[in-house]
């Protein structure tokens, strides 16, 4: 049992290398990390010159020694050589996030740090990603197994249709049609944010606010992904309601529950973990726009804000992470699929 | 497989796959007629043009929205004069006269007042001028403004042309002189005591289609009835000609579905996007099924190494999350331009893999049929027997999972665009959403900047997963009951 879980672990963690060599090329390729390493130098030049600057007072002499200290902080950094050189030291720089400071975006302490910006941002997201998630999922498989038992009644094919435009609606354009009736029409949500400004003092009605707060981008969510749900648990539980066991089960006289329980969702239970897997990565993408359109304080509408002040360091340490956050989730769905599927071996 | 026509006669049994065909043939005759009808550089020239737009309304909702709140709001109201209505010859002058009348009944003001001159040729060393009047249904007769055309340089031969590449334009609402004008006229027919000062917080549109309220008073009222606005080029010394004169009253409302904040007209923005969105989806999704099904054959027939080696890549590339990948390609490689179709190559490069996993099985499991191993005993290739044995065995399955392919291209380009990655030179419907929501319109309502955008995409993925549904029972034998 461990060893399996062991080997898939290795497997899935072989992509963090993959994705950081890949990123390193590209940045490479284009420069960008010549730009990175530059203005990280340029930085550490800054302040050479400041404490060379009160040793040395005849100007030539401190022109020769800052000239000097700028070669040896160049070839520190990597930037004497081309880029094919430094890829290692890069992939090592990405995977600590020591991709410089920010220009102008700043933590909610003030740090310009990369690492401590994002940090502060991951619980918000994981939040965001799994309420709705979790959510979703058990909802839409309890409708979905529901209505698989009774294929082909109008309540079948309507909630099939409803599930199609479930999975197609992009998840920020119903943000924005929920924003506009609730929150601008109606006027009883909140539009934007996490929190109300200022925020209540104490942390029992600061739970509140969060709640109310959190009611539509959670709707949100919820509303492009219940769709897919139903419509997966549908599809599975069909399927194996037609293989020949079940069709015994039901000649022996077995009762429809049992049936249900033992002959067909046990059997269901790890395509539709599958599922789950196959719709993290969906949900991680929904998450990072919905957060946008809600201005949520998560790593999501971080990506927008990079994007729009051209935050480069941001952007890889971003991608990064959300890289690591899907194989670390991707590695606890192994667990629970090797446990719920004793056959599976790899 | 089962024969064509049974086929079809099963695919256009079900509703879904029906109205998916019917939307489908509706977006390619769109999308091909938008190809003819639209400059090739509308994206640059025409959409991210802001002079092109000056003449339009701002963030005026669609015409038909005044239909819910019972007021009658004014449309947005051009007139084109080619044609002079009133040609006088006297000695050395030659007045050209173009009057537009106007009937106001609406409950509100316009937005602007424009004037376009057009293309005006004269011969004289000394420079036409344009007079603006209007009359008002109150018997008032205004001077409002008038202006010398730029007069001949030295270099310069005659026939002398002006106004022929871009218009003169006279926002008149903003216009000093006219502004001073009026007030000047309604102070002396009302005994009011408008000043310069208070016209920006009146309103200086109220003082062209108003009056005030009571006599002495500054409170407007809307004066409804027939306005006539006259035009006058004097051309000196002979022979010279004007090319047309527009006079535009800026509505509240424009069009079938409104304008955004720099006055482009939504609906074009919007149309242009159904080739855009299909271009896309097509591309992508036959990019992703050419690599997949070639990889994904390779990989179940020819097994051993190159197996192992799609197969791990594959695994890789399925376990990184598509949204963020996408997101840093596009940022890191924006500024190498065409960045349509980098977004398509992105998608690509990180899509195949899906295909290959579904494909792999099923050629493993045709490889082991006997009429492979009958192939391979009368010495067929394996080039020969991926070609004519395999790939029209998968064949049908390809295709529908393409179909599935092109509406997730789709709302990849959208999300992409709406975090500001889209290609500035073809607009998309994603990129139309992203600026109304980097402009603020879903916290001012301005929902008919957002909302159709959003429709458009979800129909057109719409579209193309209703046929996959469809054609999903015809490939799987087991389903065939249902649906």
């Amino acid at each position: 049992m461990i060893k399996p879980i062991i080997l898939r672990s290795i497997s899935l963690l072989l992509v963090a290398p993959a994705v950081l060599f890949l990123m390193s090329l590209a940045l490479g390729l284009t420069g960008v990390s010549d730009r990175i390493l530059t203005s990280m130098a340029e930085q550490a030049l800054q302040d050479v010159k400041k404490s060379l600057a009160a040793q040395i007072h005849d100007p030539s002499a401190l022109e020769t020694a800052i000239e000097l200290q700028k070669q040896e902080i160049y070839s520190s950094y990597g930037l004497d050589k081309p880029w094919f050189y430094r890829i290692f030291q890069m992939i090592i720089r990405i995977a600590f996030f020591d991709l410089g400071r920010t220009r102008v975006i700043k933590s909610f302490t003030g740090s310009q740090e990369i690492s401590e910006i994002i940090l502060e941002r991951i619980p918000n997201t994981i939040l965001l990603v799994t309420v709705p998630l979790i959510f979703s999922a058990i909802v839409g498989i309890l409708i979905g197994v529901r209505i698989a038992s009774n294929l082909g009644t109008f309540l079948d094919r309507f909630t099939t249709y409803l599930s199609i435009i479930s999975y197609t609606l992009p998840s920020w354009w119903i943000g924005i049609v929920l924003i506009i009736l609730f929150g601008f029409y109606l006027k009883i949500l909140p539009v934007s944010g996490m929190y109300s400004i200022p925020p209540p003092p104490d942390i029992y009605s600061r739970i509140l606010d969060l709640i109310w707060h959190s009611i539509l981008p959670f709707a949100t969510l919820v509303i492009v992904q219940i769709g897919g749900w139903i419509y997966s648990a549908r599809m599975i539980v069909f399927n194996i309601a037609q293989e020949d066991y079940v069709n015994v089960a039901r000649a022996k006289g077995l009762p429809e529950d049992i049936i249900r329980k033992r002959y067909i969702l046990r059997i269901a239970a790890p395509a539709i973990v599958t599922n789950i897997v196959l719709g993290l990565a969906g949900s991680l993408g929904g998450a990072i726009i919905t957060e946008t359109v809600f201005g949520w304080y998560g790593m999501g509408s971080l990506y927008y804000q990079a994007i729009i002040s051209l935050e480069e360091g941001l952007i890889i340490a971003l991608t990064y992470i959300y890289t690591l956050i899907y194989i670390f989730a991707r590695i606890i769905l192994e667990i629970i699929y090797l446990v719920l599927d004793p056959r599976v071996r790899y | 497989m089962m024969p064509r026509k049974e086929f079809f006669e099963k695919f256009f049994a079900s509703w879904s796959t029906r109205i998916g065909t019917v939307l489908l043939a509706i977006l390619i005759i769109l999308s091909i007629i938008i190809v003819f009808a639209y400059p090739t550089d509308f994206g640059t020239r025409i959409w991210s043009n802001p002079s092109y737009w000056a003449d339009n309304p701002r963030l005026a909702p669609p015409t038909w929205s005044s239909l819910f709140t019972g007021a009658k709001i004014p449309a947005h109201t051009v007139i084109k004069l080619d044609q002079p209505t009133n040609v006088l010859v006297e000695e050395n002058l030659r007045t050209i006269e173009y009057s537009a009348k106007i009937d106001y009944d609406y409950d509100d003001y316009p937005s602007f007042l424009h004037v376009l001159i057009k293309n005006i040729t004269f011969y004289s060393a000394k420079s036409p001028r344009v007079e603006i009047w209007m009359s008002r249904p109150d018997n008032l007769l205004v001077r409002l403004t008038s202006f010398t055309v730029r007069g001949s340089s030295a270099i310069e031969e005659p026939p002398y042309r002006r106004y022929v590449e871009s218009p003169y334009r006279i926002i008149l609402t903003e216009d000093s002189a006219s502004i001073l004008n009026l007030v000047y006229s309604l102070n002396e027919k009302y005994y009011s005591e408008v000043t310069l000062d208070e016209v920006s917080a009146i309103g200086s549109e109220k003082l062209f289609f108003g009056y005030p309220s009571r006599l002495g008073e500054k409170r407007f009222s809307i004066l409804k009835g027939s306005y006539t606005f006259y035009a006058r080029v004097y051309i000196y010394e002979g022979n010279g000609s004007v090319g047309e004169i527009d006079f535009i009253v800026g509505g509240k409302t424009y069009g079938l579905l409104g304008t955004d904040i720099i006055g482009r007209d939504l609906m074009m923005g919007l149309l242009y996007g159904f080739p855009a969105s299909l271009m896309i989806g097509f591309m992508a999704a036959s990019l992703v099924t050419i690599i997949g099904t070639i990889l994904g054959v390779l990989s179940g027939y020819l097994g051993g190494r190159t197996d192992i080696v799609i197969q791990r890549s594959s695994d890789i590339i399925l376990n990184i999350p598509l949204l963020p990948i996408l997101i840093f390609f596009t940022f890191i490689f924006r500024e190498f331009g065409m960045r349509f179709l980098l977004i398509i190559l992105v998608l690509t490069a990180f899509s195949w893999p899906g295909l290959v996993i579904i494909i792999r099985p099923m050629v493993m499991q045709i490889k082991s049929s006997q009429f492979i191993e009958a192939a391979i005993s009368y010495g067929a290739s394996k080039v020969w027997i991926m070609r004519r044995h395999i790939l029209p065995n998968i064949a049908p399955f390809i295709i529908a999972q393409t179909i599935f392919l092109i509406p997730s291209a789709i709302l990849a380009e959208a999300a992409l665009s709406f975090l500001g990655l889209g290609d500035p030179t073809i607009p998309t419907w994603g990129q139309i959403l992203e600026q109304g929501f980097r402009s603020g319109a879903i916290y001012l309502g301005y929902w008919w900047w957002v909302i159709p955008p959003g429709i458009l995409i979800v129909v057109t993925a719409i579209t193309f997963l209703l046929i996959a549904i469809g054609l999903e029972p015809l490939l799987n034998p087991k389903l065939r009951t249902v649906i």
